[in-house]
């Protein structure tokens, strides 16, 4: 395709183009330099855990934090323990504003020495409540402050549970 | 997802909440409306609903309990 000439040409330019000192960036050696020095650099290839490290801790402090919840701090339920002494009774629930005053899904166990006992969890709020004691009979809890509103013509109790951070 | 499901049914309904159930229609209707109420105005409403469960519990005539609920509301 080329004569003779021109190809001879066309290698003697590639020649001095090869040949001609190529002008790099003064800094781009010194920061070749900088790199090689760095003991990391070598670490690096030799040890693959040390890339994925970051994340491993990411991961562990993500976990810790899901864990601790501290946003929800100050509202999970801490679990109480209500009794009443009533040794006549057949049968104690415990009734409030944390189960919608149903009977029955607090029904209290009987103790030794006439004591019922139940434990429930309740977050932080306050809670009406009371005792009713063979289905019939409402006692308020002796052991706790009396509700002030008592419009329905029988005892109950107040409990106020703090929040954590309170 | 039954559950959850039964809880958009009630948010986007109040007054199919099945605690009313225990209360008598007129009181279920007076109860709600004031309920209703208090949730227009962004007022809490458990409480409301509390103490209406507590006056059925024991056995309040309707008008106590219409009574209750309309005293712990707050103003």
């Amino acid at each position: 395709m080329f004569e003779r000439q021109d190809e001879e040409d066309i290698v003697e330019r590639v020649i001095r183009e090869l040949r001609r000192p190529a002008s790099i960036d003064r800094a781009l050696d010194a920061r070749v330099m900088s790199e090689i020095a760095r003991p990391e650099t070598g670490l690096v290839a030799r040890r693959p855990f040390a890339r994925v490290w970051p994340w491993l801790a990411a991961a562990a402090v993500l976990t810790a934090v899901v864990i601790a919840r501290p946003w929800s701090r100050g509202t999970r339920p801490d679990a109480f323990q209500f009794v009443l002494v009533a040794p006549q009774a057949a049968s104690v629930a415990l009734v409030g504003d944390f189960n919608d005053w149903d009977p029955t899904r607090a029904p209290m166990r009987a103790a030794r020495g006439g004591l019922w006992a139940t434990v429930i969890p309740l977050a932080p709020g306050r809670y009406r409540y009371a005792f009713l004691v063979n289905g019939v009979e409402w006692r308020a809890d002796p052991g706790a402050p009396a509700a002030r509103d008592d419009e329905f013509g029988t005892p109950s109790s107040v409990v106020t549970v703090a929040g954590r951070g309170s | 997802m039954i559950l959850t499901a039964l809880l958009l049914v009630i948010a986007q309904n109040p007054a199919q909440d099945p605690r009313y159930e225990r209360l008598d229609p007129d009181t279920h209707a007076r109860v709600v409306a004031i309920v209703d109420s208090a949730r227009a105005v962004g007022l809490p409403s458990e409480p409301l609903i509390h103490r209406a469960l507590e006056g059925a519990m024991k056995n309040a005539a309707g008008e106590r309990i219409v009574a209750a609920v309309l005293t712990s509301k707050p103003s």
